[in-house]
């Protein structure tokens, strides 16, 4: 089934857990990585998630699945018979399973501050370069997204996630601002993020936590995909930490990410 | 024959209420500084005053605290017309009109030539910026759900509004639809709860024994913080778990708020209805 597009309207599909499945490994349910090319997967959530797993040594395998979770994302996982929707929830979870700290070797002030900018990250930084992709700049997005369809399909696929996209971002306002307004926003975050980091090894010190996590799935939707975002061309003019805290993640923890992208990465 | 009788009339009934509310945030017409209004004085648009708090909105309360902080003058016009992003709070300044809360700030600060944030580092100001992002872009559709969507009879019944009841479920309507788009509308009630929780606690635990959210001296963001958790601690109703974890388990916070108010809202008492029992004096 191709990639249908998340409806509020649609009843949800039942997922069901395979006999083979075994128990206590994590099925991580997400769009075939023949979907995208540049990142491993088009939803930041996705590839943060498969990048918690990877750094805890999680078991886990993913499952090329168009379909949707309960709560209508492309990702969820399988564990131990039950159903887990929502990027946050399943690492509440799992952690608490796998007995993981998602913020391993830090403080109540760092961890609160690691909150602050993982919301950042998903609620305010992912929204210029959703609108970027999937609104003004799809043609030059083209070239990134469903590969492996005809012109035809893919057509139908873009045009539905202009659509879908356009009215997510009414409900969140977003919108409300000129395409101007939105990548300074962007850009902002990013020299936020760039200014908090400093010379630490990773966001929040020595050691990675579940916001780096969040922060590789969203920037690496702009590093690894060549078109002209702004946010792409401030992260490389000015914020060399962050492209090396980017690219060090992907070295250290997905090391075949190249294989699974499609493209071959430039090192950047 | 009295089942379709009563669906007409309710679709009706719908219909016309959905139409006078958006009727009732009308746009706003440019007018003339000098002539419509005074030149070096923030004409503020704003919400009219609150039940509890001198405003529902957090951004509006943001705003005006921000003006009160930096002694900026300004007189509010308080209505529900929306200004040029559709917004409220909008201002009119010297001939300028301009929406959203965050974007008026930055326009005033370099106008007006004040820097609450002259004191941060900019390690400080990119964790402002975070926290800022929590506040409004986070918590804030927390309490919005908890308000229109899963306690509006409360919201009516401890008169924290004074809109009739068909007001109430369209205003619900439109929350939980947009709640949706964004995301966080597809958790469930129990998740929205204890995300809000969550991110009290996290703003507690960064506030630590501060005095304000960097220091001995509140800033810019502290404004925003302020606005938002104004409308847990006064404008969701009591049956809402996060309000009292606010005043019984985060002590440093509820002292937060009040340090705020009492600094920067002497007059608090008179930008208040008390439930819509009185006409707020200011």
């Amino acid at each position: 089934m191709l990639f249908t597009y998340v409806d509020s309207t649609r009843a949800m599909s039942h997922i069901l857990w395979k006999s083979d499945y075994k128990r206590d490994v994590v099925y991580l349910h997400v769009l075939s990585r023949t979907r995208s090319r540049g990142v491993v997967n088009i939803s930041p959530f996705a590839i943060k998630l498969e990048l918690f797993l990877r750094i805890n040594g999680i078991p886990f395998q993913t499952v090329d699945c168009d379909d949707f979770s309960s709560k209508q994302q492309s990702h969820f996982v399988l564990f131990n018979g039950e159903e887990i929707a929502d990027h946050n929830h399943i690492i509440q979870h799992v952690s608490g399973v796998f007995c993981k700290d998602p913020y391993p070797g830090y403080g109540l002030t760092e961890r609160a501050v690691g909150r602050a900018f993982m919301k950042m990250l998903e609620e305010n930084t992912i929204w210029p370069i959703f609108i970027y992709r999937f609104i003004e700049h799809k043609d030059e997005y083209d070239s990134y997204i469903y590969p492996d369809c005809s012109r035809e399909e893919k057509k139908k696929i873009i045009d539905k996630l202009q659509d879908l996209f356009e009215r997510r971002a009414i409900g969140h306002g977003i919108s409300r601002h000129s395409s101007d307004e939105i990548q300074t926003i962007g850009c902002e975050d990013v020299k936020a993020l760039s200014d908090f980091l400093g010379s630490k090894q990773y966001l929040l010190g020595d050691r990675p936590s579940v916001v780096d996590c969040s922060l590789f799935g969203v920037l690496s939707q702009v590093l690894y995909v060549p078109i002209g975002y702004p946010m792409r061309t401030f992260l490389l003019d000015k914020c060399p930490n962050l492209v090396n805290l980017i690219n060090r993640l992907r070295e250290t923890f997905w090391a075949n990410w190249n294989e699974e992208c499609g493209i071959q990465v430039t090192q950047f | 024959m009295e089942i379709i009788t009563w669906c007409v009339t309710c679709t009706v009934l719908a219909a016309g209420t959905v139409y006078i509310v958006r009727k009732r945030r009308q746009q706003f017409e440019p007018r003339q500084c000098g002539k419509d209004y005074p030149a070096d004085t923030v004409i503020l648009h704003q919400f009219p005053r609150g039940p509890r708090a001198p405003s529902m909105s957090g951004f509006c309360l943001k705003l005006e605290t921000f003006l009160r902080m930096t002694n900026i003058p300004y007189k509010n016009e308080l209505g529900y017309k929306t200004g040029p992003k559709d917004k409220s709070p909008w201002i009119e300044y010297n001939g300028a009109t301009m929406g959203d809360s965050q974007m008026i700030m930055e326009y005033l600060s370099e106008k007006c030539q004040v820097d609450l944030d002259k004191h941060l580092s900019d390690h400080q100001k990119a964790l402002g910026r975070a926290i800022r992002v929590l506040a409004e872009d986070h918590m804030y559709w927390l309490v919005l759900l908890e308000r229109w969507v899963y306690h509006r009879a409360e919201t009516k019944a401890e008169k924290l509004t004074k809109l009739p009841s068909l007001f109430v479920w369209e205003i619900g309507r439109r929350t939980n639809n947009q709640a949706h788009a964004q995301g966080l509308g597809r958790h469930t009630q129990p998740e929205v709860e204890r995300l809000l929780r969550e991110d009290l606690k996290a703003i507690s635990d960064f506030l630590g024994d501060k005095k304000f959210l960097f220091g001995d001296d509140a800033c810019a963001v502290d404004c925003a913080v302020f606005g938002q958790l104004c409308q847990v601690m006064w404008h969701i109703p009591s049956v809402v778990t996060a309000k009292a974890y606010l005043e019984e388990s985060l002590p440093n916070l509820k002292s937060y708020v009040e340090r705020m108010r009492t600094a920067y809202w002497p007059d608090w008492d008179e930008c208040v209805t008390d439930c819509f029992t009185k006409e707020a004096t200011k």
